[in-house]
């Protein structure tokens, strides 16, 4: 285990207990939070995550951009954002951008890379699964991926091309304007 | 372009209990017991399929997110 996670195969990010609510929270709750799990990952395999991880909460906030830089954060990934929001970072291309918060008070100081994730032609559905991966919900159609092409139920090359065809879809989202 | 196989095990708040999201379970008895379909996968399993399939082969990554149902995986690892 701690071999998977020295050697970068496993990445622990974000690190708090919980992916936390941005907006409604307040700063010694999300201290807590990143301070009780961050510890753990410390004490147990001697690093600190860099990297905010926080794909499904609502509100993103500018509170808690500025306090990630000081919890230790150089990059926060994140998808919520509003439609229109997001209609201009398809056009602008600006789904990667700097933040800078409170760039009043703090100039560059707490400048991070942001990163909104975006699937494209559904705004709210932004980090999820390409068709036929849906390995949860769907676990009865989706998987397993069996391989064994003398099998009846093998679908290796139409995944591949699904696979395809669905990224392609949201790199053509991404250049539309 | 970047492809990240991750997690997305929710947050605690979540209306699973906790202890069931890390049962140890298998799909099909989840299923037998009716739970949602939604559901019936566990982290127990995430986790223990993906630190087998990352030990068989080091050129695979796994990103995981968040740690409550990490750590109590991670303290029954320790104890077998």
């Amino acid at each position: 285990m701690k071999k998977v996670v020295a050697n970068g195969q496993l990445d622990l990010v974000n690190g708090g207990w919980t992916p936390p609510d941005e907006a409604l929270t307040q700063y010694d709750s999300l201290l807590d939070n990143f301070q009780v799990g961050q510890q753990f990952l410390v004490k147990e395999f001697g690093y600190q995550p860099r990297v905010s991880w926080q794909l499904d909460v609502n509100g993103v906030s500018q509170g808690y951009a500025r306090l990630a830089k000081d919890i230790g954060f150089d990059m926060l990934i994140f998808s919520s954002a509003s439609s229109a929001e997001k209609e201009t970072m398809r056009t602008k291309k600006s789904h990667t951008q700097v933040w800078r918060s409170g760039s009043r008070n703090f100039g560059a100081r707490k400048e991070v890379l942001a990163v909104t994730l975006d699937q494209g032609k559904d705004s709210l559905n932004s980090y999820c699964w390409p068709k036929g991966f849906w390995a949860d919900s769907n676990y009865m159609i989706d998987v397993p991926m069996v391989l064994n092409k003398k099998s009846s139920d093998y679908k290796f090359d139409s995944l591949v091309k699904s696979f395809y065809a669905d990224v392609s879809e949201r790199f053509d989202q991404d250049d539309s304007p | 372009m970047h492809i990240v196989p991750h997690s997305h095990t929710d947050d605690i708040s979540s209306n699973q209990a906790v202890q069931q999201k890390l049962s140890d379970l298998s799909y099909d008895d989840l299923y037998a017991q009716g739970s949602p379909v939604g559901f019936v996968g566990t982290v127990s399993d995430i986790l223990n399929s993906t630190l087998a399939e990352l030990l068989a082969n080091e050129n695979r990554t796994f990103t995981f997110g968040d740690l409550k149902y990490f750590k109590q995986w991670y303290d029954e690892l320790s104890k077998k």
